[in-house]
């Protein structure tokens, strides 16, 4: 998967469990400021994540994920990991 | 002297009306909320096909996503009725998070249809890959009273009374008493459950569910009737602010009636099988708690959910408190058995009959059963000017409730 497929997936991930429209979804969007998630969306995101990577994520090996590009960085990687 | 508790508010979604203008209209009518469930043949060996729905309805509202994201049906049931009872009573969020105001409010479980879809992937596949973390908040026992506290921003007590049946007398007992104690102001008490092919199984397994009359929704269930076969299984939710006298008079909020007594107690006998004597005491303590006799009760909205038992030991148990003179008739008839909710449902039907004159009949009662006691059962709409009407329920578990309710005047 490239990363603008990758990106593509995560933003309408985002978009469709938050209810977020698409193109308020930017690269640098902060996911607790800008998008308003909290702690029980985060654990939501990484159960839709799951569908992305094929495994569950280990939030102990989760990078800080500040932004919509951190969440494409870690997916990218999660993915290049397990191929 | 004890505090007063008056009914400020009401709101309600019913297989026969959403508002309390059009529940009112169909008791009146006798107007049936029974269909078809042709969905159910999939599910093997259940013979019931009967259900009582609530009509197609906006229940998401406008209610901000992260309160959404934690409600299956049965909340999003609860979240409309209680929507309605707190805006009639003019709860503003001043009042809501004063602390004095509570929440009384069961339900016979979460959400099954959250729970099915947890468990189907559970329980199969032995994974938590696909699960979501707000499932868990949509099935949990507790849910209704846990989403609209935290809809409302209770600060007061939260009480879940998830007791099946008695699920919504339960919660209005348990704020009655916590008004009466002056341990709140206010209380949002009530009781909901969502329509899913779980809840008929359960009583589709012990024979309690109406199956000859698939073909006739119409015709089921029939209450004290001798050609009636069991419950039909429905959904709903209803919700009352309850307030204590003063503080309702205080701010000058609408009064559409009284609760004058409550009684409940367990039949310490059989988990399913319905007792008499039991029955019979609850309505004898909301006697006692009201300082009423029998002659004083106008109406008595049963429980009546046409099992072949229930019908006998319940009418037997009125008969023995309150006579034979007494008016009496379930409103199951028309609505089905809407389990968690039918105790608060109910409660709001008596509240209609008290506000606008009327005694609402029993539907399909035709002939009746000769082993039910000879009550007074209405067989049609009566115009009546009704002061005091008795509310009971029963539950499995033992557990029964009588609530006795005083016209606002």
């Amino acid at each position: 998967m490239t990363r603008a497929e990758i990106r593509d997936r995560v933003v309408e991930l985002l978009a469709r469990n938050f209810q977020l429209q698409p193109g308020e979804i930017r690269g640098g969007s902060r996911l607790f400021e800008d998008l308003d998630l909290d702690s029980i969306d985060a654990v939501d995101m990484f159960a839709e994540l799951f569908t992305v990577t094929g495994h569950r994520i280990d939030p102990e090996t989760v990078p800080h994920l500040r932004t919509v590009d951190d969440v494409i960085t870690f997916v990218e990687g999660e993915l290049s990991r397990t191929a | 002297m004890r505090r007063r508790v008056v009914i400020t508010g009401a709101g309600l979604a019913s297989p026969i009306g959403v508002t309390l203008d059009e529940a009112a209209a169909a008791l009146r009518a006798g107007v049936s909320g029974i269909r078809t469930m042709p969905d159910w043949d999939r599910i093997g060996e259940l013979r019931t096909r009967l259900a009582g729905a609530v009509p197609e309805l906006d229940l998401r509202r406008d209610h901000p996503r992260k309160k959404l994201r934690s409600m299956g049906r049965v909340a999003l049931l609860a979240a409309h009725a209680s929507v309605e009872a707190t805006r009639m009573a003019g709860l503003d969020d001043a009042l809501l998070t004063s602390g004095r105001t509570g929440l009384a409010f069961g339900s016979t479980s979460g959400s099954s249809a959250a729970l099915e879809r947890f468990c189907g992937i559970l329980f199969t596949r032995y994974n938590l890959g696909e699960l979501s973390s707000t499932d868990y908040l949509k099935f949990m026992a507790h849910t209704c009273a846990a989403n609209l506290a935290h809809l409302f921003a209770v600060r007061g007590r939260v009480i879940s009374t998830c007791s099946a049946c008695t699920s919504g007398s339960q919660a209005i007992g348990a704020g009655y008493e916590a008004i009466v104690l002056g341990r709140a102001d206010a209380m949002i008490c009530g009781g909901a459950d969502e329509l899913h092919f779980a809840s008929a199984a359960t009583f589709d397994l012990m024979y309690a569910t109406s199956t000859r009359y698939n073909d006739r929704p119409d015709q089921s269930p029939r209450p004290f009737d001798a050609a009636r076969d069991g419950l039909v299984v429905a959904e709903g939710a209803g919700a009352l602010v309850l307030e204590a006298l003063e503080h309702a008079k205080a701010r000058g909020a609408p009064i559409l009636g009284e609760v004058l007594g409550y009684g409940t107690n367990c039949d310490g006998h059989h988990l399913t099988s319905p007792s008499e004597q039991g029955m019979r005491g609850a309505m004898e303590l909301a006697l006692a708690d009201a300082g009423l006799t029998a002659r004083d009760i106008d109406y008595v909205s049963a429980h009546g959910t046409a099992t072949d038992k229930g019908d006998i030991a319940e009418s037997l148990a009125t008969a023995a408190v309150l006579g034979e003179r007494v008016p009496i008739a379930s409103t199951k008839g028309q609505t089905g058995h809407t389990l968690g909710a039918c105790g608060a449902i109910e409660s709001i039907f008596c509240l209609l009959m008290l506000r606008d004159g009327f005694l609402a009949a029993n539907r399909k009662l035709e002939d009746v059963d000769p082993r039910c006691a000879p009550l007074n059962y209405v067989r049609e709409t009566l115009e009546a000017a009704p002061r005091r009407i008795m509310n009971n329920n029963f539950a499995f578990g033992g557990v029964n409730t009588s609530l006795i309710f005083g016209r606002a005047d």
